[in-house]
């Protein structure tokens, strides 16, 4: 649906968004994960055609639209939707600022009524119509501000940080609304945000952008189990990662050597997930298994807990299921086991 | 003692010329609302294409005209009102406009100092709502002239008050028309170019405090007509 090529931005001296190669498949949800600042809303700008860009090119279904005139711009602006991450309303009424998309593309006024009345409805807003934007509340306005985007029910909705700043009763209705809308009415969606939880329940593929460059993209099981980068790696949970030498497919860590099936030869970044450790008993598995003692014990969720434990120096952790933990009557200080297998491991060649 | 009855009298004397319908009075005040009504009249005319092209429009020498906007904001009515008469005056390039000591010279100085207040204000109105509203109107899709008129529309409190504080320029002002207007009455008493302004520095000086304490009573009158205005709409806007 969209597609950028070599994508180039400059704002003023500063290079934000840096050869853009991306593309967007129409009827998915898309996530643009990455911190603040990393690029995320100009790269929304760019593909809503808000933003000229310094090289590469924008395609729109296929049409060249990267150097279009204005009035040819509204007419690809007119098939999508950017929402801010600040809602920023025109003053009145809940009525007119959904209305205002519509009353520009010339809807009649019943057609109009019908369609706010409907979109209220989607976001749980019924009989907000009469309601003045200022005396809403920091949820409401996001609704408000998403709802003016889906009234006009564009092809492409391009939501930026949808839900910071919102509580999680908030979080929950913004994004069931995503979610039914991309079901329903085979909308695609893109979203940005900082936030890999969201990413990865909302999304069919993410897109990991750091410092302007699109560290990797593809398919969200793609990108949180194979990340290409370390940072890709920890955005997405990766939370043990390692210096280490490779060669002759085993990992030199410190003073011990760690198995792995990859050819590669040289300095090497190595990273297992915390979930992908296991805590075994002696002898029961012999490769990869170190003896790592337990520094502290965190509840992570109501289901899981996160074990820190000390190897050499290094953190590693764990996630455990609560019930390993009660049964396994693990404590602070206590020293254990830990192994993982060699499909779980990740390297991540480090270039000279 | 003495002085204190004078005044009395004189504050009684001036509500008998106001409510009696002075026709004295009466062609001063009409002069003054004519002079002020047209110079802002004028001024709107030229301030609002200007702050829209000036807000929206990117062009070479914007900066210059901004800055020079703003700097005559606070331009002295004298020296306005000295440049004036020197354009029109016989020997000056617009002297074949026979235009000094009339009321369109004043109109003319008025004009000149209402306009870079009423566009500096409305680009700033302006200013204010387009930074965050114009992206919002656009991609919700706004063609151009949409957005113009979407941000004006949210402007318009802006711009209301921005014409209210040219108003209010004008309607103080004494310096300019005194020398372009020449502060003149006609035989039969009637004011040709003498406005509540100029009528005080004129009565006040000849010793007729009844007069110039009426003037005053109606110049506050009109002031203070304009800051309810202003105040009505700025409520209105919170």
């Amino acid at each position: 649906m969209i597609e950028l090529v070599n994508v180039n931005k400059y704002y003023y001296n500063k290079h934000v968004l840096k050869n853009i190669n991306m593309d967007i498949k129409r009827g998915e949800i898309i996530s643009i994960l990455g911190l603040s600042g990393a690029g995320k809303t100009t790269l929304l700008r760019v593909i809503n055609l808000l933003e000229r860009i310094d090289s590469g090119k924008i395609y729109f279904d296929g049409n060249d639209v990267t150097n279009i005139p204005e009035d040819e711009k509204v007419k690809y602006r007119r098939r999508m939707c950017l929402v801010f991450q600040k809602p920023i309303f025109f003053s009145g009424s809940v009525f007119d600022n959904i209305a205002y998309g519509l009353r520009i593309r010339g809807y009649a006024e019943n057609e109009i009524r019908r369609k706010v009345k409907e979109v209220l409805e989607i976001i749980g807003l019924e009989g907000y119509e009469k309601r003045n934007v200022k005396t809403l509340s920091g949820g409401e306005a996001q609704r408000v501000n998403i709802a003016r985007a889906l009234v006009i029910e564009p092809e492409l909705l391009l939501l930026d940080e949808p839900t910071s700043n919102l509580d999680p009763k908030n979080t929950e209705i913004i994004e069931e609304v995503i979610r039914d809308i991309n079901k329903e009415r085979g909308m695609t969606i893109v979203i940005a945000t900082h936030d890999q939880g969201q990413a990865v329940r909302l999304s069919d593929r993410i897109a990991v952008i750091n410092n302007g460059v699109i560290e990797q993209i593809g398919k969200k099981e793609d990108v949180i189990y194979n990340p290409k980068t370390v940072f890709v790696a920890r955005f997405l949970g990766m939370k043990n990662i390692f210096r280490g030498y490779l060669s002759s497919k085993k990992i030199i860590f410190e003073d011990v050597e760690i198995e792995t099936d990859f050819s590669y030869n040289g300095d090497v970044y190595f990273g297992i997930r915390p979930e992908d450790v296991m805590i075994v008993r002696e002898g029961k598995v012999k490769e990869n298994m170190f003896k790592v003692r337990i520094n502290r014990i965190n509840l992570l969720n109501p289901s899981t807990y996160e074990i820190e434990a000390i190897f050499r120096s290094h953190k590693i952790y764990i996630h455990v299921p609560r019930h390993v933990v009660q049964i396994m009557k693990l404590h602070e200080g206590k020293y254990i086991n830990i192994s993982f297998k060699k499909e779980s491991i990740r390297i991540f060649p480090i270039k000279k | 003692m003495e002085s204190l009855v004078i005044f009395i009298n004189s504050i009684k004397r001036a509500i008998e010329l106001i409510i009696s319908g002075d026709p004295y009075v009466l062609s001063v005040t009409i002069v003054q609302l004519k002079v002020n009504l047209a110079a802002v009249a004028i001024s709107i005319l030229i301030s609002i294409p200007l702050s829209i092209i000036l807000s929206f429009k990117e062009f070479f020498g914007k900066r210059f005209i901004l800055s020079i906007l703003s700097t005559f904001m606070s331009l002295p009515p004298v020296v306005v009102g000295l440049v004036v008469f020197l354009l029109l005056s016989k020997s000056g390039p617009l002297g074949f406009l026979n235009m000094l000591f009339t009321p369109e010279a004043m109109i003319i100085a008025q004009t000149i100092l209402a306009t870079p207040i009423i566009s500096s204000m409305s680009i700033a109105s302006i200013k204010s709502v387009s930074e965050s509203l114009r992206d919002v109107a656009l991609t919700l899709g706004a063609n151009r002239y949409q957005m113009f008129l979407s941000i004006l529309n949210e402007a318009k409190y802006g711009i209301l008050i921005a014409i209210l504080a040219g108003y209010g320029r004008v309607a103080a002002e004494v310096g300019a028309i005194l020398i372009v207007g020449g502060n003149i009455v006609t035989y039969e008493g009637i004011s040709y170019t003498r406005t509540l302004t100029t009528a005080i520095t004129v009565e006040a000086s000849m010793g007729r405090l009844d007069a110039a304490i009426a003037f005053g009573i109606i110049l506050l009158m009109i002031s203070f007509l304009i800051n309810s205005l202003l105040i009505l709409i700025q409520r209105k806007r919170l």
